[in-house]
């Protein structure tokens, strides 16, 4: 029976490696199930960062998965006829499988330091100072509560234009957001965007991105908020500079309606 | 060992549970009863009189013979609602939910979108009573009294049943400051299916509680009624006799007659002329705000002197009066989270809460400035509150004032928010990584 | 359960049970023996419940909104059995809380901690008898609590087992955040309480009660594991206990630690202000993250040992896995922000947090290849435990190496919060921690009951229950690559996840089949407590202490004679003896002296 729970824990990390193969690899019945597209200027840091460490944890995987196969194999005591070899170690092995993971896993440490100060720490510079943030998006049971800032650029003043759900950013444009919540934890995450970040009551906070590519994606809450997590929602809508204006523009006089007329409205 | 396998296989497949079903509305019902017992005295019995089980039974059949149950649906025909709802619209959102790849073959579309989206909030039965709505606040909507707040149809004092052109807009935003979400991400002919489902729980709704005052008349009067409601077997549609079918309609018409104006096509909107020049110059913002302290108006007697909605607080909205059986008034003070001190807690928990009412809480008028508007806050938004009301709460509409008044007045709650007094200084706010202060 | 065959062997007491006496032995039991098997049986329970909670889950994310089998009906009726998503939150809150709280670590400290340590250590007993009672029973108002919370509209505690405020510390939130929520956190508090008294006895025990020869570095792995176990206990349960009292009075009496001022929650009254969110969060990863190594450290400890019986080889490194379990404890108190590099928290936090939480990674790294080492070059017996430990290294790996991810704080930015994360620590707990309890149930069931379970039902556990937690959890790591979001009730509401649906009904029907095999390890269970095959003292050839008792150890004292200890437990295949087992209370032949001190 050896042979066969040897072979057994061989297909671990045979399958293991298999279905990331198929995962990776466009096509075939795990098409699409992999890192989401990615539209953003920093998120190729992260997919790269991930694929890395893919890789290198795949190896030792690997390595691991066929010494234990190779070991349960050669070592069934129905089928190995020598004796046991006796020792309780080794002074040499264990330095180096101390020191070579701990020089790996520092250098991964500190490779990555940059990237994550670009993701959280480097607030976005523009004409020498800070660059005002676009909106202010509110997280609230249940839904993304968004207030452009407006031409004056300064989010609290009557002419912002109050929005919910739908979070229209102009393509290839440094974006920044002011984000906060009303009432209970939140988290904002843009799968396309490699952005995540709490929204923590009592903090206002911001977070900053450059996309590349136009369209529709989704908005995630990503910290349980009670019943209605799930339906927490929202659209990223990346256009281009024009559309966004003449949006922007439409929905103001939209929110400044002063007059209904029903032929034209229904 | 075999045994002990077979019966885990039989508990591991689950009893599957009965489809879900239309819950007859037993607060009415009670609320009928308690009405009748408090304004006539010197009935014929000693005691008040109930319905039976039986009156009960037939009223639900014969919802069921008319609007089908809430796997299927159906639309009776006869009445003026053709033109108003669509049944393959309404099959798409009735049913038991179907996930992506189980499409509903007729439209194309998955059904069951109304209990996916809406049910466990407003109820399968529209009743505003799902698993979710005793811990929302404010409470989810009751379809079946047939009244809604938020609508562009009211003016001249009278309420009309709101458009689909208002609930396409609810949809839309959602509410703000309420657990009533923005469901703009659903594709359009999703909320399409889903609003004609709504209308149609909500005229169901209004015909449960016709029947059920017909049913009651002749529990309580059975001299005088010459249609006994316990003879009305409509099963499926096959009408017993040309006598009950008149009956049916006789009661179903009026209810559908102020949902299917317009050709039977549905309610309009009122248009709402532009506002005057300089509706929001600072002149006309000093005039909305002696308004607001007139008896014109009368707008501080509810939302306060300081605007802030704590002119009254034991107000009731139409909903929850209907199940307290008191005067408007009669409950006074409140109590924690709302619910209302004059309501004993004995009278909730025995009575109510059986017949599945949300716990009752006051309404209270709106704090005005937070900038928080829940029928929207486009500026025709807020002339509609003030001219046209909101139905089924405690805030009329007003015939009083002129155009212009009304548009001051306008001016002057929208610009309540940015006034200092709405702007306390509060500590600080923790200004977290990268702030630009 | 009646395990009188069991215990009353050379009980000696002979007919004639009082009430009283039933009482003091089966039920306020001061015996370390009956109270760890008070707890092996409650555990076991509790993981049926956990087992279950965890299928309703699955259930909806695989028929989203469907009729829920058995519970659809009797709690949702009028919606035809569909579950309302409050529901949802409190299946996953209470399967976490109850797998955690009520499942793994009582089973690792409880059960096998309270059993072994006197057998392997060679002593009579535990060093507070009393205490080690009441550790038990304190579990029970625990149990009582969290029950009230399933009775609780709706239906139990819905914050996560995470319990964030002021999701959980404000009661108009969420429903689950109501009276449920306030009943779990006394739940939680009392099971701190239970463990905080056995980590005392533990420790207390270990050192004070040896037998003679009995050095620190003599002892079996297991008694090391559980030793470093009960230190992580004491020194991080007090954290959490705090902070759920503070939770508590942030609910009930509207203390402001963690709910800041001016929050609009649900349109409710007053909520009092002044305190942050993140206080509670480092304060609850503060004892978490220990928490996550006092569910693995005994599984390994236990590990080693059966691994080294059945490779009839000495352990491969004894001194550096000594090492390593310390690193892994004394690390494990400094890398608790990690699971807090999104939450808003100071990013230079996140720098020094990544640091060491890589660095937590080799002494884990260390003890796989020590354990590779062992089976290397030996002469393996392929029996039921230690099919279960083998493959708790093989798992081990996959859980270990998929933590590197998250140790990135750029990744885990992404994988924050998804099933990812839900992959890593299922590896660990279940596909690690799990197999490892059970292999170590198969092994110490003899001794246990003086009888044997049934290898070949055994076996076939063994093969189903890795076929079918390998399809349930490896497909998570894909899951949470495509960003596919924890805790949701409807994923599919989103474009980027619609497409998930049929992996999800894989993995649902993986777990389903996963729980059946379960059925065949509980039939073995029960059956062979009365019908196994009886067996001797040392059925599988061991070199530690508690195999030189009799099976079971009789009630008052375990051993024939106060055992005497020559050298370490891993004398297996030495050269000294013909026989291939070298146990470590055999005197050496005349002429020869005791063993050095293991290296």
């Amino acid at each position: 029976m050896g042979r066969f729970w040897s072979l057994l824990f061989l297909l671990v990390p045979v399958l293991g490696v298999a279905v990331f193969v198929f995962a990776v690899v466009p096509g075939g019945v795990f098409d699409n199930h992999w890192l989401p597209e990615d539209i953003s200027q920093h998120g190729k840091v992260i997919d790269d960062l991930f694929m890395f460490i893919l890789y290198l944890t795949g190896v030792i995987f690997i390595v691991t998965g066929a010494l234990m196969f190779w070991f349960c194999w050669k070592y069934d005591a129905e089928k190995n006829p020598e004796p046991v070899k006796f020792t309780h170690g080794s002074h040499t092995l264990e330095i180096v499988w101390s020191i070579l993971p701990a020089a790996i896993l520092l250098f991964i440490a500190i490779f990555q330091m940059d990237a994550w100060a670009e993701n959280k720490m480097v607030y976005p510079i523009k004409d020498g100072k800070k660059k005002p943030p676009l909106a202010l998006v509110t997280g609230r049971q249940f839904e993304w509560r968004i207030q452009y800032a407006g031409p004056d650029e300064t989010i609290g003043t009557e002419d912002d234009l109050h929005v919910v759900n739908d979070l229209h950013v102009p393509v290839n444009d440094e974006v920044v957001l002011r984000v906060q919540s009303q009432d209970v934890l939140h988290s904002f995450f843009l799968p396309n965007v490699r952005i995540k970040h709490d929204l923590v009551p009592g903090m206002q906070q911001h977070v900053w991105f450059q996309t590349k590519k136009t369209g529709l994606y989704d908005i995630v809450c990503a910290e349980l908020c009670g019943w209605g997590h799930y339906k927490m929602r929202g659209r990223l809508i990346v256009e281009s500079e024009e559309d966004f204006e003449a949006w922007y523009a439409n929905a103001v006089q939209e929110q400044t309606r002063t007059s209904h007329n029903v032929e034209s409205d229904n | 060992m075999a045994s002990l396998l077979f019966a885990c296989m039989f508990v591991l497949t689950g009893c599957n549970s009965e489809p879900a079903s239309f819950q007859i509305n037993e607060a009415y019902i009670r609320a009928v009863e308690y009405k009748a017992d408090v304004t006539k005295p010197q009935l014929i019995s000693e005691q008040t009189v109930t319905l039976s089980e039986a009156q009960k039974k037939n009223v639900s059949e014969i919802l069921e013979g008319l609007f089908g149950t809430p796997d299927e649906p159906r639309l009776p025909g006869g009445v003026g609602l053709d033109n108003l709802l669509s049944l393959r619209k309404l099959r798409v959102a009735a049913g038991p939910v179907t996930y992506t790849g189980e499409e509903n073959s007729d439209s194309g579309l998955e059904s069951g979108l109304y209990r996916r989206h809406c049910g466990h909030c407003h109820g399968v039965s529209g009743d505003g009573h799902g698993p979710t709505a005793e811990f929302l606040n404010p409470y989810p909507r009751d379809y079946r009294m047939g009244q809604f707040k938020f609508k562009l149809t009211d003016g001249d004092g009278a309420y009309k049943k709101p458009s689909k052109a208002d609930f396409r807009h609810l949809l839309q935003e959602g509410i703000a400051g309420t657990a009533m979400p923005s469901f703009r991400v659903l594709p359009e002919p999703e909320r399409e299916a889903i609003i004609d489902y709504v209308i149609y729980l909500s005229i169901r709704g209004q015909m449960e509680r016709g029947l059920i005052d017909e049913a009651y008349s002749a529990a309580s009067d059975p001299n005088e009624l010459p249609d006994n409601p316990e003879k009305i077997l409509v099963r499926f549609g096959e009408v017993v006799a040309g006598d009950d079918l008149q009956f049916v309609k006789g009661l179903l018409t009026p209810i559908v007659l102020p949902w299917a104006t317009n050709d039977g096509t549905g309610t309009v909107q009122r248009t709402i002329e532009k506002a005057p020049e300089e509706w929001d110059s600072d002149e006309s913002v000093e005039l909305g705000r002696k308004l607001f302290y007139q008896s014109k108006a009368n707008c501080y007697s509810c939302h306060g002197r300081t605007a802030i909605g704590d002119g009254q607080t034991n107000l009731f909205d139409n909903w929850t009066l209907e199940h307290l059986g008191n005067e408007p008034g009669d409950a006074s003070g409140s109590g924690e989270d709302g619910v209302s001190a004059g309501i004993p807690d004995y009278f909730y928990r025995g009575h109510l809460a059986q017949i599945g009412v949300v716990k009752p809480r006051n309404i209270k008028p709106r704090n005005l400035r937070i900038g928080n508007y829940r029928g929207g806050r486009r500026p025709i938004d807020i002339y509609q509150r003030i001219t046209g009301g909101i139905e089924g709460s405690p805030m009329p509409s007003n015939t009083k004032l002129t155009k212009a008044e009304a548009w001051s007045l306008v001016a002057y709650v929208l610009s309540l928010p940015y006034e200092p007094a709405s702007r306390p200084k509060t500590a600080p706010v923790f200004q977290g990584v990268g702030s630009s202060k | 359960m009646n395990t009188s065959s069991a215990v009353s062997q050379g009980h000696g007491h002979g007919d004639g049970m009082t009430v009283s006496h039933f009482i003091s032995t089966y039920v306020f039991s001061k015996d370390h023996k009956m109270i760890g098997l008070q707890f092996l049986f409650t555990t076991l329970l509790w993981f049926i419940v956990g087992g279950l909670l965890a299928l309703g889950i699955r259930w909806q994310l695989a028929y989203p909104w469907s009729d829920m089998p058995i519970i659809g009906g009797r709690l949702f009726s009028a919606e035809g059995g569909q579950i309302s998503p409050e529901f949802y939150t409190t299946l996953f809150t209470m399967h976490a809380t109850v797998m955690i709280f009520f499942v793994i670590i009582p089973i690792l400290a409880g059960a096998f901690g309270n059993y072994l340590i006197p057998l392997m250590i060679g002593a009579d007993d535990m060093a507070f008898p009393t205490l080690n009672m009441l550790s038990y029973w304190f579990m029970w108002p625990a149990f009582i609590c969290i029950g009230i919370s399933f009775l609780t509209p709706p239906y139990g505690a819905g914050g996560g087992w995470t319990s964030y405020p002021p999701l959980s510390a404000v009661r108009a939130a969420a429903p689950g955040s109501q009276m449920a929520q306030t009943w779990w956190l006394m739940g939680v508090t009392l099971v701190g309480i239970s463990s905080m008294m056995g980590s005392v006895n533990y420790m207390t025990t270990i050192i004070q009660m040896r037998a003679p020869g009995l050095s620190m570095f003599r002892l079996p792995l297991t008694i090391w594991s559980m030793f470093i176990t009960a230190v992580l206990q004491a020194f991080a349960l007090p954290v959490l206990t705090a902070g759920g009292v503070m939770q508590i009075l942030d609910r009930m009496l509207g203390t402001g630690f963690f709910v800041p001022e001016g929050l609009i929650v649900n349109n409710a009254d007053m909520i009092t202000g002044g305190g942050q969110p993140l206080l509670w969060q480092h304060l609850f990863w503060f004892y978490s993250h220990p928490a996550v190594y006092i569910m693995i450290l005994p599984a390994m400890g236990m590990v080693s040992d059966i691994l080294s019986c059945f490779a009839r080889k000495p352990i491969f490194g004894y001194k550096p896995m000594v090492y390593s379990i310390s690193g892994i404890a004394g690390l494990g108190f400094i890398v608790w922000g990690h699971h807090m590099f999104v939450s808003g928290m100071n990013p230079m936090l996140g720098m020094t947090f990544m640091v060491s939480t890589m660095m937590i990674a080799l002494p884990s790294a260390v003890k796989v290849f020590n354990w590779l080492g062992t089976i290397w070059g030996g002469k393996i017996e392929f029996t039921t435990p230690m099919l279960f430990s083998l493959s708790f290294v093989s798992m081990f790996v996959i859980g270990g190496l998929s933590g590197i991810f998250m140790a990135a704080t750029p990744v885990d930015i992404f994988i924050h919060d998804t099933y990812y994360i839900v992959a890593h620590f299922h590896y660990v707990l279940f596909c690690g921690t799990a197999m490892a309890v059970m292999g170590a149930i198969y092994f110490w069931f003899p001794k246990m009951f003086g009888r044997a379970m049934n290898e070949t039902a055994g076996k076939w556990h063994f093969f189903l229950t890795f076929l079918f937690m390998n399809g349930t959890f490896y497909l998570m790591h894909i899951l949470g690559a495509v960003g596919f979001p924890r805790r949701l009730a409807d994923p599919y509401h989103y474009e980027t996840f619609k497409h998930l649906l049929p992996m999800n009904r894989f993995i649902t029907w993986c777990a389903i089949g996963m729980v059946v095999s379960q059925i065949i390890f509980a039939v073995n269970f029960f059956y062979s407590i009365f019908k196994g095959q009886k067996v001797g003292r040392n059925p599988w050839r061991c070199n530690s202490i508690e195999w030189f008792c009799p099976s079971p150890p009789v009630g008052h004292g375990n051993f024939d004679a106060q055992p005497i200890v020559y050298r370490g437990p891993y004398e297996y295949g030495s050269p000294e003896v013909d026989t291939d087992h070298y146990p470590q209370t055999q005197p050496p032949p005349d002429g020869v002296k005791s063993s050095e001190e293991v290296h």
